[in-house]
């Protein structure tokens, strides 16, 4: 009688470790879309941030933007790792996106309230800083979550 | 091309391109052909060990200094210089953490290394240019 096979264990897939240079390439190609906006559309792009900002659809928008990147991110170095993205790991990236960008928002709801009144040419001045707002808080949302994410698995060696 | 590209911040990303990474990439190229030796580094050869991070630190801190110095708010200038130091500080680790594993002895990736210091550095490197260019537009505006 013969002896019988092993059995094969199945193959476990080991948890993503994030590196720091994975999103920073993401951020560093979304930040220069952003400045070839700027310089092909002076006017319009900024106008049209502008204009969201003051409708409330900006904040929203760019969540799901820097939402949908980040996710891109993640699940594309699970690939090209073939390591398992964790659920955690996941769900924490999210709201941290989310928490950047509403957290900067705010700060900048602030910021044009108190500044509208001492500047001589208001409208231009608040969209430029509408503009430059909305870049820093998109770059943050896109950098920001991961930085979180690398520190956290770094340090406590959580299976995120 | 619209009225407001002035060429300063174009000058300023070129000449940063040109003194801190092909002066001394064709300086190893001289050094080659002077001492007539068949060596012809590419440039991830000549940063493997991260130093693209200390120069994009420097880089961070000389844009975080023209923020400084702007008419956007307080809390504008506040938001861009942490993003620009904590992208500077991040590249700046790479070559940090290339040399301590070098001079420990420990397991080093010299092409990791490489790789995380390109991309750390292109992000700096873009956050900056388009700082520049929001501060051109400001001053633009400012002296409307």
């Amino acid at each position: 009688m013969s002896a019988p096979a092993p059995a094969t264990a199945p193959q476990q897939r080991r948890m993503l470790r994030i590196r720091l240079s994975d999103p920073a390439a993401a951020a560093a190609y979304g930040s220069l879309l952003f400045a070839v906006l700027v310089l092909i559309f002076p006017v319009s792009f900024p106008r049209m941030l502008a204009d969201g900002w003051f409708t409330g659809r900006l904040t929203p928008a760019l969540i799901v933007i820097a939402g949908l990147l980040n996710a891109g991110v993640y699940l594309r170095v699970a690939h090209l790792r073939s390591a398992k993205p964790g659920l955690a790991g996941s769900a924490i990236l999210g709201v941290l996106t989310a928490l950047t960008l509403v957290g900067l928002m705010l700060l900048e709801s602030q910021v044009v309230r108190s500044q509208i009144s001492h500047v001589s040419n208001p409208q231009a001045y608040v969209t430029e800083e509408i503009l430059a707002h909305t870049y820093f808080g998109l770059i943050s949302g896109l950098f920001i979550p991961y930085l979180f994410l690398r520190f956290a698995q770094g340090l406590k060696r959580l299976p995120l | 091309m619209p009225e407001w590209i002035t060429a300063k911040w174009l000058w300023w990303a070129g000449l940063y391109l040109a003194l801190g990474v092909f002066l001394p990439w064709s300086m190893t190229r001289s050094w080659a052909r002077r001492h007539q030796k068949d060596f012809k580094p590419a440039p991830s050869r000549l940063f493997r060990r991260g130093e693209l991070g200390l120069l994009s630190l420097l880089l961070a801190l000389s844009v975080s200094w023209d923020l400084e110095r702007s008419g956007f708010s307080p809390t504008m200038v506040a938001v861009g210089s942490v993003l620009l130091a904590m992208s500077g500080i991040m590249a700046a680790s790479v070559w940090v953490e290339t040399y301590c594993r070098d001079a420990t002895s420990s397991h080093l990736d010299l092409r990791r290394s490489w790789v995380a210091s390109r991309n750390l550095s292109l992000l700096v490197f873009s956050i900056s240019i388009v700082t520049e260019i929001l501060l051109d537009r400001l001053t633009k505006v400012v002296h409307q």
